[in-house]
């Protein structure tokens, strides 16, 4: 009787020492996972990101290239027209494509030196290599154009 | 009898492990939501960015600027800016086209604080906008070089 008494008590003390283990160990994981989740305690102070920044320039920006008035020549005539119906025309005529893209780098170049991404899907107009924030909008159309424009920043 | 005794004095010691274990696990909690909610967040860039967004619609609505927007009363007025708050930020817009014009507003001693490092140093937001300038009916293109610092390190931090 004696005997049996001991061997159970064994049983939970083990039992009971393991739990503690257990929780000891869920909350060193816990105080570990907090910590990163909030920023690290001695990262100091925390700070948002700056691609909301880069997209309110970026949409400001797309609506007045997008407004921009460019002389082109179509059927050998000289013509003003605004880039959104430049993009109209390129996206039904390919071979205006390249006049596009010579337009789009002369109205955006001395702005942002080609630190940009320009697509009118389904054309390219220009890439660049580096991860923009992308913005976009729609060109009321047959089949509405989406236009996307990244600016690529640097984080401070 | 002896019996007895022995299982009432090792319940008791049982009940203090549990009582400090709930203890450790309160501990744990509060030492968790501590280290969590402690955390300092630096709101100057998201307000910068809030000012710069009220600049601009007070300047160029939809990227078309009026030269007669481009002045410091008027965009103090349209974007709702106090004037008890002027010492705390500063707002500078050139715009560049085939001539240039440019307004202030704030404290212009913290222009030459940014990208300064430090923990009590404003924070500066520097944005470019390609615009289309609206003069006399014609459309010219333009670019417009904002720059927003922010002070207050006291209360936004």
């Amino acid at each position: 009787m004696f005997k049996e008494n001991k061997k159970a008590q064994i049983g939970e003390t083990m039992t009971l020492g393991l739990a503690t283990l257990i929780i000891i160990f869920l909350i060193i994981a816990f105080v570990i996972i907090s910590t990163f989740i909030a920023g690290g305690i001695s990262r100091g102070i925390k700070t948002e990101s700056i691609t909301m920044s880069s997209k309110e320039e970026a949409i400001t920006s797309l609506l007045a290239y997008l407004q921009t008035p460019v002389n082109i020549s179509i059927n050998e005539k000289e013509q003003e027209i605004i880039i959104a119906d430049l993009i109209r025309l390129a996206t039904v005529n390919r071979s205006y494509e390249k006049v596009l893209q010579e337009k789009s780098k002369e109205i955006l170049d001395p702005v942002y030196k080609g630190k940009y991404a320009l697509h009118a899907l389904p054309l390219e107009i220009v890439s660049v290599i580096g991860r923009p924030s992308f913005t976009y909008t729609l060109i009321p159309s047959k089949n509405p154009i989406n236009v996307i424009f990244g600016l690529v920043k640097e984080e401070k | 009898m002896k019996n007895k005794k022995a299982i009432v004095g090792g319940e008791t010691v049982i009940s203090f492990y549990k009582i400090l274990l709930i203890g450790l696990i309160a501990l744990g909690f509060i030492i968790v939501i501590s280290i969590f909610y402690s955390a300092k967040y630096d709101i100057r860039p998201a307000e910068s960015v809030l000012l710069a967004r009220r600049v601009i619609n007070c300047i160029a609505t939809n990227g078309i600027a009026k030269l007669e927007a481009l002045d410091s009363a008027r965009v103090t007025e349209c974007a709702g800016l106090s004037k008890e708050e002027t010492n705390e930020f500063y707002i500078k817009a050139v715009i560049s086209y085939s001539n240039s014009s440019s307004f202030t507003i704030g404290s212009s001693t913290l222009e030459p604080l940014c990208g300064a490092k430090g923990k009590y140093m404003p924070y500066c937001l520097s944005q470019k906008y390609y615009l289309l300038l609206e003069q006399n009916g014609n459309l010219e293109r333009a670019r417009l070089d904002l720059l927003i610092a922010i002070k207050k390190f006291e209360e936004n931090v």
